[in-house]
Formats: C-alpha cells, sequence, structure tokens
C-alpha cells in the first residue's frame, strides 16, 4: 500500500513516483467535486430538490454509473429521449434532404437557390418558386430549351409591366430559336418602338384591345382584327367561316368547275371546236339558220371538172390520119368527183380535123365511147308504169317525173329490171320533160320487139346492163367538109352528154372516115369533161 | 339485137349489113364475136357491130368488134 508523505516529506525514488500518482488522484477527485458541487448548486438554484437534473444530454441510458478511476458519475437521460429522421419527420420537422410544407415559407432574407432547374423541372404546373426567379436566367441558360409553350408559361408581364433588359434578351434569344430571319426583324423594328417595347403591348393584344391607325384588335367589335393596309401572309390562311361572306372551300368547287368550263368554252377571239354545234330551234349564226342554209346547200349542184388536150406538131400535120376504121384519138379519159353517187357527165369537147383535098366530099364521123362497169355497180333506176301512145309511125310511153338526165346514147331499157328484153333507144329517139303536167315523154323505135306496153313498168340502166369492160359507142357527129383546092381546116365544138353514173368511168374519142376516097386527119383533141354532183 | 358488119362497098364507101338478129345482148355478143371470127381475111371487111334495130335492115351500133376481135372484145371484163 502506498504511503502518503506530502510535498516535501522524505523517502527513495519510488516514494517519488508514489506520490505523483497520488497528486494525479487528488486533483481528479476535487474536479470532479467541483463538478458535481456546480451540479448541485444549479439543482439548488432551480428547485428545492437535492437534485434535479433537467438539462439532460448525453448518451440514453436508465442506470447513473460511477467511474472510480475517473471520480466521474454519470446518470443518462432516460429510454425516450432518442433522436432520429423518423422522430423528426413525425414531429413535422423539414429536413436538409428536402421537404414538403404544407404552409407558407416565410424568410426572413434572400431565399437563395444554388442550382439551375433542367428543362424537365422547369413551368410545370408547381413553379411558383420559379415564378419568383428570375426566369431571363433559365432562358438563357444552356439547360434550358426555349419552345414557345415554355416562353408563354414562363412570361408574366403583369409583373412589373414592362420588360427589363435581360427579359428583352431573354425574348430576342427566344425569337432567334424559333422564328425566321424576316421574323426576327419585324420583332427587332417592333421592340425598338418605344411605345411598343412595353409589356403593355403585348398585354393589350391578349386583351384583345388594341389600336392603331394600322392594327385593330377588339374583342368587342363585330370584326376581331382590322389591318388597314396591305397585309403578306408567307403560310397558309385557314378560315372555318367565310371570307366577305364566301364559303371559300364552297367557292373553290364552283371555280373548279367553272374553270373546267371556261377551259372547254370558245372564246370570243375563235378557236378550233373538236365537236359539233347543234340548236335546238331556229337559233342563228350572223342571222343565218344554219340548217336551213345547209338544206339548201344540199340540193345545189356543183360541178368538178378536168381538162385535157391532144394535139400535133402543127395545126397542119396530123395527130392521126383517119381511114375507114374507128381509131382512138387521144388518150384515154376519166376523172373522179370524188361522188360515191350517179353524177352527170358531160364532155365538153373541141375537135380539129384537117381534110386534104380530094376535090369532092371528104367526110369522116367521130364518137365517144365509154367503158361499162360490172351492171350491178350501178342503179338500175325503175321509171314507173308507163302509158303507151302511138301516133302514125311513132310510139312512145310517158312516166311521172323528170328522168331526163338518166337518157343517154348508152343507156338502155328493159320492161324487166334485169335488162332482159331490152328495147331500143337511141339518137334517132327522143324525150323531154313537161314540168306542167309532171310527165317525161319518152321516144322509142315502134318496130321492134320488146316494146313496152302501157301498164307495163320500165327499167333504165346507164350502160345498158352490159358486161363490164365493154366498150359501148354513143352518138356519131360528123366532120365533113368539101375540098377544090387545097387542105381545110375544121375546128368543132361539142357538148355531149355522156349519161348519169358512178365516176371514175373511162371515156375515149374514135373517128374514122366514111369512105376510102375521103382523107381526113385529126390534128387536136381538147376539152373540158365535168362532173355535175348534186343534181 | 342485131349483128352485122361494116365493110366497103364497091364505090369505096362503108356502108352496114345486117347479118343476124337474136332475143338477147349475150346471144348478140357471142353471135357477133363468132362474126368477126369468121369474117377474118373477108375483103373490104371493115367491123362487126351490133346494136339495137332503128329501121328495117339497119340497127345502132352500140358495140364495136375488130376483125377478128381483141380479147376485150371477145371477153369483156
Amino acid at each position: 500500500m502506498a504511503i502518503f508523505r506530502g510535498i516535501g516529506g522524505s523517502g527513495d525514488s519510488s516514494d517519488n513516483s508514489y506520490l505523483q500518482e497520488v497528486t494525479a488522484q487528488a486533483n481528479a477527485a476535487q474536479t470532479s467535486a467541483e463538478t458535481a458541487f456546480s451540479h448541485a448548486l444549479l439543482a439548488a438554484e432551480a428547485s428545492s430538490s437535492i437534485l434535479n437534473l433537467t438539462a439532460a444530454t448525453g448518451a440514453a441510458g436508465t442506470d447513473a454509473s460511477y467511474d472510480a478511476s475517473t471520480g466521474v458519475l454519470t446518470i443518462p437521460r432516460g429510454d425516450t429521449g432518442v433522436v432520429n429522421t423518423a422522430s423528426v419527420s413525425a414531429a413535422g420537422a423539414a429536413l436538409l434532404t428536402g421537404a414538403d410544407f404544407t404552409g407558407d415559407v416565410t424568410t426572413g432574407s434572400k431565399l437563395i437557390a444554388k442550382k439551375y432547374p433542367v428543362s424537365s423541372e422547369l413551368l410545370t404546373t408547381s413553379r411558383s418558386v420559379q415564378d419568383l426567379a428570375d426566369w431571363s436566367v433559365y432562358l438563357l441558360s444552356s439547360n434550358y430549351d426555349p419552345t414557345p409553350e415554355k416562353y408563354r408559361d414562363s412570361l408574366d408581364v403583369n409583373q412589373d409591366n414592362r420588360f427589363s433588359s435581360a427579359d428583352a434578351a431573354a425574348i430576342f434569344s427566344f425569337v432567334v430559336a424559333n422564328y425566321t430571319a424576316e421574323e426576327q426583324t419585324t420583332y427587332t423594328n417592333l421592340v425598338n418602338n418605344p411605345n411598343n417595347n412595353t409589356s403593355t403591348f403585348v398585354q393589350d393584344v391578349l386583351d384583345g384591345d388594341y389600336d392603331t391607325d394600322f392594327v385593330i384588335i377588339d374583342k368587342d367589335a363585330s370584326s376581331l382584327l382590322t389591318v388597314n393596309g396591305d397585309t403578306d401572309v408567307t403560310g397558309n390562311i385557314t378560315v372555318s367561316g367565310t371570307v366577305d361572306g364566301v364559303d371559300i372551300a364552297t367557292r373553290d368547287g364552283v371555280l373548279t368547275s367553272t374553270t373546267t368550263t371556261a377551259d372547254n368554252a370558245l372564246p370570243k377571239a375563235g378557236g378550233q371546236m373538236t365537236g359539233n354545234i347543234t340548236f335546238s330551234g331556229t337559233q342563228t349564226v350572223d342571222g343565218r339558220d344554219v340548217s336551213v342554209d345547209g338544206a339548201k346547200l344540199d340540193t345545189l349542184e356543183r360541178t368538178v371538172r378536168s381538162r385535157f388536150q391532144k394535139r400535133a406538131y402543127s395545126n397542119t400535120s396530123p395527130l392521126v390520119a383517119l381511114t375507114t376504121t374507128y381509131q382512138q384519138i387521144g388518150n384515154s379519159l376519166r376523172i373522179n368527183s370524188g361522188a360515191t353517187t350517179a353524177v352527170e357527165n358531160v364532155l365538153d369537147l373541141n375537135i380539129a380535123a384537117n381534110f386534104f383535098d380530094v376535090n369532092s366530099t371528104n367526110d369522116a364521123v367521130f364518137l365517144v365511147t365509154v367503158d361499162a362497169p360490172s351492171p350491178a355497180s350501178e342503179t338500175t333506176v325503175n321509171l314507173g308504169t308507163v302509158t303507151v301512145t302511138t301516133v302514125g309511125s311513132e310510139k312512145y310511153f310517158t312516166v311521172t317525173g323528170d328522168f331526163t338526165k338518166h337518157f343517154s346514147p348508152y343507156c338502155g331499157m328493159s320492161t324487166n329490171s334485169d335488162g332482159s328484153n331490152a328495147f331500143n333507144f337511141n339518137n334517132n329517139d327522143g324525150w323531154y320533160y313537161d314540168p306542167t303536167t309532171n310527165l317525161t315523154t319518152v321516144f322509142h323505135y315502134p318496130y321492134q320487139a320488146n316494146n313496152p306496153t302501157t301498164g307495163d313498168t320500165v327499167y333504165l340502166h346507164p350502160f345498158d346492163w352490159e358486161t363490164a369492160g365493154t366498150e359501148i359507142n354513143g352518138d356519131t357527129y360528123t366532120l365533113e367538109a368539101y375540098n377544090a383546092h387545097g387542105t381545110v381546116h375544121q375546128n368543132q365544138f361539142h357538148q355531149i352528154y355522156l349519161g348519169y353514173y358512178k365516176p371514175e368511168r373511162t371515156f375515149k374519142i374514135k373517128a374514122r372516115e366514111i369512105a376510102t376516097s375521103d382523107n381526113v386527119s385529126i390534128s387536136r383533141v381538147s376539152g373540158t369533161y365535168s362532173q355535175i354532183i348534186g343534181s | 339485137m342485131r349483128v352485122g358488119y361494116m365493110r366497103i362497098n364497091a364505090e369505096g364507101v362503108t356502108e352496114q349489113v345486117l347479118h343476124s338478129e337474136h332475143a338477147s345482148r349475150e346471144e348478140a355478143h357471142t353471135a357477133a364475136v363468132a362474126l368477126a371470127d369468121s369474117l377474118v381475111g373477108t375483103a373490104d371487111i371493115v367491123e362487126v357491130q351490133r346494136g339495137y334495130a332503128n329501121g328495117e335492115t339497119t340497127f345502132h351500133p352500140r358495140v364495136i368488134y375488130n376483125v377478128p376481135p381483141t380479147d376485150a372484145q371477145r371477153n369483156p371484163s
């Protein structure tokens, strides 16, 4: 056991170490006593209790303890004094990690947000704090996506009734991001006008009550927007109502239809019709009833002509020196008028002959032959029922109607439609039409077989039903002169009716002398071959 | 229909000679061709004719045949 000797006592070195330990224990006891005394003093001051520990701190627990080595008496706070997140939240306190306040938050100084919200966090429905912030900061930050929707939601024109310079910069940034160069210019012009560079302008527009010399917006007027001046619109204009009282969509349909009609209309200046023009009645063109005139035109005759000539070297030299046998003079001739029905065929012939000196009568004849087509290719004409009259050596019959155009030197007549038992009809006889009686009278040789009798039906064929290719002789025309001294030159002109038949029949001019004593030559044949259409 | 021919008479003048008469133009054509063939080599014959009567012994020559007839005259068409 250590022996306490006090400070300054005698002894060896081990005694000194014991002394130091005792000193330290005494100091610690003194400190603990002083602490206990102070606590006791405080307790005495606060209550009449011997010991009252109300300012409990430290670890939780229920049992007090005394540390003999340190001389410290420890009294725990008890087992209900635990502090953690759940107990704090349950008590309604806000945590540093965040909290949802159900009441107002009032600060005695600034409320500083050190983090810019990202775009997804901006301008949501819960944005009151953001409204308090300087939104232009967000507009100008790289985190913000300045879409029109977010811009509109973030703009509060009623806050100060005027944009700050930061606001203007943000708006300009927005305009640059969302509009064309022309629109940016328009915006710049607008904000450069001090009268408009206020939120009042915007507010007026939003309120529907804006009025300048050029633009009037009045939500209470019959016309919401009035623009006094030209208006250029680059994009589409869509309306659900009318424009100047006109339903554009309906009018577009009308215009399309009208355009189609107009495109197919004949302009006043004229044009080319691709279809027929018809009239419902007696309308006229330049005062003329085209239908009536056309009917008249159909009955008008027109003539298609073809001219020909064949001549010798001179008038005195022969083209053909005639003999007593028929020889063709000139070429075989034909024309085609284009008609598909029968036409009148007329030959205007000029024939020039040289009568060489025979010191006597010098005669020749010429005729025109026509090649017959197939009988069936031409129309057999029914002249109708005949009435036959015999007067002396003459015999003739009459039929109702005018058939005179059908009579020619080449035609034949029969009481049978196939041409059998035909009877003579030639240039020795004749025919005529009497319009007062509407009768055609036809003379025919009375002393022949097959003559018609009264009541017979008579048929006529323009080529006497001859086989195709047969050359049918027409009338003979005399070329006659008397030579006493030298050559006689003679020019003859004849109009020879060839008949009523379809175009393209070939005809030839032939001539011969009457006797071997004749000495005649043909120096020229020429003329005009005509087809009269519509007769 | 009558068939005949033209010849040159003793005075050197052409004259028509009636040869035959027929009930139809087809018969007359056949007769005319036969006549033209038969007259080959006969002197003073000018041509053979057929046509309708216009007198007791005369006729209007509608169709003429050479002696001898040409192929076209023999078989027209």
